[in-house]
């Protein structure tokens, strides 16, 4: 995949997302809105830090998805697409990106092996009496402490590793 | 136009109290949301994800 293709492929997987969440009503569609010219400077950032990546490991071929999510989730920390529609908006529990990054990074881990979503994985894991307080803590993360891209891929790795089966973490990499 | 949109000094002000008046540091409690209302929320986006598209998104 060329470096191009890596940056179209993401900021439609992200579009994607948002779309779904908005639609939904988990993200405030009314509010917010999701800037386009965040979107094409977060995956520049993003396909840097992939290639940045795969020197440092000595990646040969493809990153897997769990990096994928983990780099995606730092970019949208670090340009925050969501943006309030004026400037008076509350921004108390606002935690439109956070939302987007976390599932955006779920639906990476869950592809499987014949690149579609193991949407039953995803389905179980937020069905999880845990999973509120668990999301509460990863938005309180992403927000307000510290965490680097490669920590935030060990996360998705775990997640994609020990608590998601029948998914192939290798098969979405790029 | 676009000055019109721009919060003033009291915006601010306002915020920063809201701020000042909110318990900080790491949430020890869930949201406070229905369930049903998250489970509807979310059921709706597993099927998103269980479209035949997300294989050329994704």
């Amino acid at each position: 995949m060329s470096y191009k293709e890596i940056k179209i492929k993401r900021a439609r997987s992200l579009l994607y997302i948002a779309r779904e969440l908005i639609k939904c009503g988990i993200i405030d569609g009314e509010s917010y809105v999701l800037n386009a010219d965040i979107i094409s400077e977060l995956v520049e950032h993003y396909a840097q830090d992939l290639a940045n990546l795969k020197s440092r490991y000595g990646i040969a071929d493809r990153a897997n998805s769990a990096k994928i999510s983990g780099l995606m989730a730092g970019a949208i920390m670090r340009y925050r697409p969501l943006l309030p529609v004026n400037g008076r908006a509350i921004l108390d529990g606002y935690d439109g990106n956070e939302i987007l990054a976390i599932y955006h990074g779920l639906a990476l881990c869950a592809i499987q092996s014949d690149g579609s979503i193991n949407h039953k994985e995803v389905e179980k894991f937020v069905s999880q009496p845990a999973f509120a307080e668990w999301t509460q803590r990863f938005k309180y993360l992403l927000r307000k402490r510290n965490h680097t891209p490669e920590a935030l891929a060990f996360v998705f790795d775990t997640i994609g590793n020990f608590v998601f089966s029948g998914v192939d973490l290798e098969q979405a990499g790029e | 136009m676009a000055r019109d949109t721009l919060p003033d000094e009291k915006a601010y002000l306002d915020a920063l109290s809201r701020h000042n008046s909110e318990p900080q540091g790491n949430p020890n409690h869930s949201e406070d949301c229905s369930f049903e209302a998250f489970k509807s929320a979310t059921d709706t986006l597993i099927n998103a994800l269980s479209r035949k598209e997300t294989k050329a998104v994704f």
